[in-house]
């Protein structure tokens, strides 16, 4: 224990000593630590943001559906009445509501709009208007018009591309055609009371709402949906929300009547973006601090070959080569530690203070730019882990070990008669 | 040189008049050289004697323009030092003034010619004249034949006589010579004087030495005795130069 | 003074701690192979979006009728009600010299049913011949073939397939609204199945031959929606539109002819966000490299303070102390960038040549509709890495100025006589 504390103090006096290569090394891993912290928050609040908005598109961080429907959507895969009650029951156990932002079911199938000018596939969704409103980000992104109403039957809320696609105006009728439960080709005329524009042209161009009842009633599938989705207020509750759910309804999806989809696998493209935004962050990292540590082992081993006479002295008073390694590993520890914490302590703060309302690009791009059925907002909120600053904690330890251990190697490796020898 | 020959005192190849070079160390003040006034002719040989610690390498430095004084005045061919920018002494060390060290301070990175020949590069002197200039010395002064070797692979007296080469090839006026016998063995220490006798001969160079090698004293002209900085004597042995 | 000796000296001194040097170089050669390899990733990322955006359906030129944008309605089309003549409009751009291939097309939104099952789809009425050329739909055949032309066959995605439960062989009933009110149907034979990879294309666009579809929605022959054409060079596309608009306007319609990207203008905004980018990586890169250099400087300047001192007190300007410095950081910046060099340019020929791939960490995703691979494609830009050494020598320029500058101001006495 005291040795321990010896070495550190022998560190920390060497590291005083090399004042100015240590506080250049320090720099280098202060700005490197701020910029990981700054780009690893950022990143998390864009993707935080991507995955809630295709949640919120869509069919939520979690959707509860038959196991066939994500593939065939086709009413025929609509959950049973009794595997729906399961479900909803088991999202009310308490410690799944603490964290549930809203739960909505939806009736979704895939038919035609069709008007006097043509006819576009859609992507047709009968929703509750009150939860859907909740639940949803396309209420907010209405340009013309108003979102469903709970009173409304033969409403539609559609796209500004579909609107447009079949020439459209707020108020024009225009017919839906889709297969219903029993299998028949079903029309359905509707009335746009709202028009909305989300920048994703997959979404624009197809999803329609109407209301659940209006659906049923059309579709001859009374008060069945075919998803229930669930918005959560964090991606980070995801996993565990879904290993709960499985649990609890075992018997159900055991039986095949119903499956739990998180974002992941209900919207895979969104993953891989995610995935490959987060890829190439790490390689980032990885780049900026494989510089920075060709830095350290420079710095580290210079102040080893400099004090050959010094680590000769204290083998000759009874050190051991690998007492001398340690101290070099102890120098390099401290060195990257300290400056790592300092970086990265102000990477959290100058994010937090600059850019705590979001890093704006909007002088880059608008709301047209999407990718993987999302619109990429131009701001982005950063969003702060502490499990991310563990991480870069541990990073920063690991290059600091690492970039030591090549000149501790070489400092154990010091002939003592040799270090000795000249006088000056 | 013909600087002027408007009188003596700016005749003189170096002139003091009561320099003071006082040091800070922490919080003591040293006084390393106090109130030295003397004047060398052009043409002399002289020597600066003296304990360790008694002003002459500091001295040396100031008449040199490695230092400035603290008080007084320095003239070197009747200019005043004091009044140069550090880059007019610089040009004025280059063109005027020749070092000798102890340590003889060769540059490791480049060879004997090139050390040599340094002076002259940054005289802009073309090389064909650098290599006849240098290899010229290196005949008279027996190291033909290790012209590219590097420092490391020269003796003592081998480095010192390419320092004093480097210090005499761009025929300054003055060369100013700090204990450059210290690290040699008599035979090695001999050849050199020999080498410096010959030049201040020769060419009229006029050599400052600070020493306290005996044997450099012996063969100085004019013996400089100094003390705590300041002269405690001053005598002139033998018959000046002819010029 | 000629060059005088700074060069000389500032080379051999890199030479004199060669593990250091060596650490050094690594650092700024690393740093040089990063900044390449990612601006190669970059453009390669750009270059995939570009091509998978236009060369699947979209090509990388539309002629269309002035109306038809962005509506869409299928009675305007070219030349509006009377039609143009199809076969000289598409020779004319196909003429042009960037142009590779151009094809017509006619669009129709309807109903695809196997009689069990109904999906909803576009129809796109192509002349197979010429489409192969502009649209690799048409070359991404999983089964059959492609429709022949003036037949009912058609050519559906895999996901159309499966949602229909149909195969190659099985016939389709095919509803769509026609451009005179009515609604046309007919029974189709499916000749292929294609997969582009996007479930949504391969779920909702079907081909069948122009003629067929023409007649269905009561199209003339001469009633077409769109041409579309490739280039050579995507980034030739707008210079040809400008080309094709004066060239087509002798022949009396009322066309327009786009680019992509104007088309796709989000396209366009981020390959030229990306352009920017590249610089960011740059400053950033080497702002974090010029530490290391700055260090090793610092501390080769320090160790021969001696030598500075002695060049001083032979009369050398502190100026030229200062130019000794940044020469040897030149010289290590030189080493550095060969030695860059020497370890990039495998690496892009690699990725360039067989793209890693990287499935096994991440699927298909999708920039703007535009479907990206799963794999490291890089694209050489060789302006972009000699911009790089250009940073990486200003880098080690920048870094010494410090260490330079110290250096010049060495109290030459004291460091004599110091030690």
């Amino acid at each position: 224990m005291s040795r321990a504390i010896i070495l550190v103090r022998l560190a920390l006096r060497n590291l005083r000593r090399q004042a100015r290569r240590s506080a250049i090394t320090a720099a280098a891993m202060i700005v490197g630590g701020a910029l990981m912290i700054f780009s690893l928050t950022i990143g998390d609040g864009g993707h935080e943001d991507w995955i809630r908005s295709g949640a919120r598109m869509g069919s939520g961080h979690i959707a509860i559906q038959a196991p066939n429907f994500q593939k065939s959507r086709k009413i025929d895969d609509r959950l049973a009445a009794s595997a729906r009650g399961a479900a909803v029951s088991a999202l009310q156990s308490p410690s799944i509501t603490e964290h549930t932002l809203a739960v909505v079911p939806q009736l979704a199938v895939v038919g035609l709009a069709s008007s006097p000018t043509g006819a576009r596939p859609a992507q047709i969704i009968g929703v509750d208007p009150i939860a859907e409103a909740e639940f949803s980000i396309l209420d907010d992104k209405l340009v013309e018009g108003r979102y469903l109403e709970p009173d409304d039957r033969l409403a539609a809320y559609v796209g500004a591309g579909l609107l447009e696609g079949l020439d459209l105006r707020l108020g024009s009728r225009f017919v839906l055609t889709a297969q219903d439960a029993d299998g028949e080709i079903a029309g359905q005329l509707v009335r746009v009371v709202g028009v909305y524009r989300s920048g994703v042209p997959e979404i624009d161009q197809v999803v329609i709402h109407i209301p659940l009842t209006t659906a049923g009633s059309w579709l001859r599938s009374g008060d069945d949906v075919t998803t229930i989705a669930v918005l959560l207020e964090s991606s980070d509750r995801v996993e565990r929300t879904s290993q709960k759910l499985n649990r609890e309804l075992s018997a159900e999806i055991e039986a095949g009547d119903l499956t739990v989809l998180s974002w992941r696998e209900a919207m895979p493209v969104l993953d891989a973006a995610v995935r490959i935004d987060d890829l190439g962050n790490y390689v980032w990292q990885g780049i900026m601090f494989g510089i920075i540590a060709l830095g350290i082992v420079n710095t580290v081993l210079m102040s080893v070959l400099y004090r050959k006479r010094e680590f000769g002295l204290l083998q000759a008073l009874g050190f051991t080569p690998r007492q001398t390694g340690g101290l070099i590993v102890t120098e390099g520890i401290i060195l990257t530690f300290v400056s790592g914490l300092i970086g990265i302590a102000l990477g959290l703060f100058l994010t937090w203070y600059f850019f705590r309302d979001g890093l704006d690009f909007s002088f880059a791009w608008d709301e047209d730019w999407s990718f993987s059925g999302i619109a990429m907002d131009p701001v982005f909120v950063p969003l702060f882990r502490t499990t991310r600053v563990i991480q870069s904690l541990v990073f920063l330890f690991m290059i600091g070990i690492f970039a030591s251990i090549y000149p501790a190697y070489r400092a154990t490796r010091i002939d003592v008669a040799e270090a000795m020898k000249f006088e000056r | 040189m013909n600087v002027t020959d408007m009188n003596d005192r700016n005749s003189a190849a170096v002139r003091t008049d009561a320099v003071w070079k006082i040091f800070e160390q922490e919080a003591e003040e040293v006084q390393a050289v106090r109130g030295v006034t003397l004047v060398i002719k052009p043409g002399e040989f002289v020597a600066m004697a003296g304990p360790s610690g008694s002003g002459k390498t500091t001295l040396l430095n100031l008449i040199g323009g490695l230092t400035r004084p603290s008080r007084g005045g320095i003239w070197v061919e009747g200019r005043d030092i004091a009044a140069m920018s550090n880059r007019a002494l610089a040009r004025m060390r280059l063109e005027r003034i020749g070092f000798i060290f102890q340590a003889y301070n060769l540059l490791p990175v480049l060879t004997a010619l090139e050390n040599a020949e340094f002076p002259l590069l940054l005289q802009g002197v073309n090389g064909g004249e650098r290599h006849r200039r240098v290899r010229e010395l290196f005949e008279r002064t027996g190291l033909a034949g290790l012209e590219d070797r590097r420092p490391g692979k020269l003796s003592g007296g081998q480095q010192q006589r390419v320092a004093v080469i480097r210090a005499v090839v761009g025929e300054p006026a003055l060369v100013l010579a700090d204990e450059p016998t210290a690290n040699l063995d008599t035979s090695a220490s001999d050849a050199l004087l020999d080498m410096m006798e010959e030049l201040n001969r020769d060419l009229g160079t006029t050599f400052v030495f600070a020493t306290h090698d005996p044997r450099v004293m012996e063969r100085s002209r004019r013996l400089i005795r100094l003390v705590d900085g300041a002269i405690e004597s001053d005598e002139r042995r033998g018959s000046e130069p002819e010029r | 003074m000629a060059s005088g000796p700074w060069w000389r000296i500032g080379w051999r001194n890199i030479g004199r701690n060669r593990r250091r040097t060596l650490i050094t170089a690594a650092g700024l050669a690393f740093g040089y192979l990063a900044v390449v390899v990612l601006i190669g990733l970059m453009d390669g990322l750009t270059a995939e979006m570009i091509e998978s955006g236009t060369g699947v359906l979209s090509g990388q030129l539309q002629v269309h009728d002035v109306e038809y944008r962005p509506e869409r309605k299928i009675y305007d089309t070219i030349g509006g009600r009377d039609g143009a003549d199809v076969e000289r409009l598409v020779r004319e751009i196909a003429a042009d010299p960037v142009v590779e291939a151009a094809a017509p097309r006619v669009f129709a939104g309807g109903l695809v049913s196997s009689g069990e099952s109904t999906v909803a789809g576009i129809l796109m009425g192509v002349d197979p011949e010429l489409e192969a050329e502009v649209s690799s739909l048409m070359n991404g055949m999983v089964r059959g073939r492609a429709p022949a032309a003036a037949t009912n066959e058609i050519l559906i995605g895999t996901e159309m397939a499966r949602q229909l439960e149909v195969d190659v062989g099985d016939e389709l009933i095919l509803v769509a609204p026609a451009a005179d009110g009515s609604m046309g149907n007919d029974l189709y034979t499916v000749s292929g199945v294609y997969q582009s990879g996007m479930a949504e294309l391969d779920g909702s666009y079907a081909v069948v031959p122009i003629g067929t579809l023409q007649i269905l929605v009561a199209l003339d022959p001469g009633r077409i929606h769109e041409i579309a054409a490739t280039v050579t060079d995507p980034w030739m596309a707008p210079e040809a539109a400008d080309r094709l608009t004066a060239g087509l306007s002798p022949l009396g319609l009322e066309v327009e002819v786009a680019a992509w990207t104007e088309l796709r203008p989000e396209m366009l905004d981020y390959a030229q966000l990306a352009d920017g980018w590249r610089f960011v990586v740059i400053f950033i890169v080497f702002a974090i490299a010029i530490f290391g250099v700055a260090n090793t400087m610092l501390m080769a300047t320090y160790e021969r303070r001696r030598e500075i001192a002695v060049m001083l007190a032979l009369g050398t300007t502190p100026f030229s102390i200062v130019r000794s410095v940044l020469s040897e950081a030149v010289a290590l910046g030189i080493l550095s960038l060969a030695f860059g060099a020497a370890i990039t340019f495998p690496v892009m020929f690699w990725f360039h040549n067989a793209p890693p791939d990287l499935s096994w960490i991440y699927g298909d995703y999708t920039i703007f509709g535009a479907l990206i691979r799963p794999r490291l494609r890089v694209e050489y830009n060789f302006a972009m890495a000699l911009w790089t050494g250009v940073a990486l020598l200003i880098t080690a320029l920048v870094a010494s100025l410090y260490p330079a500058a110290r250096a010049a101001r060495v109290p030459p006495a004291d460091t004599l006589s110091g030690l």
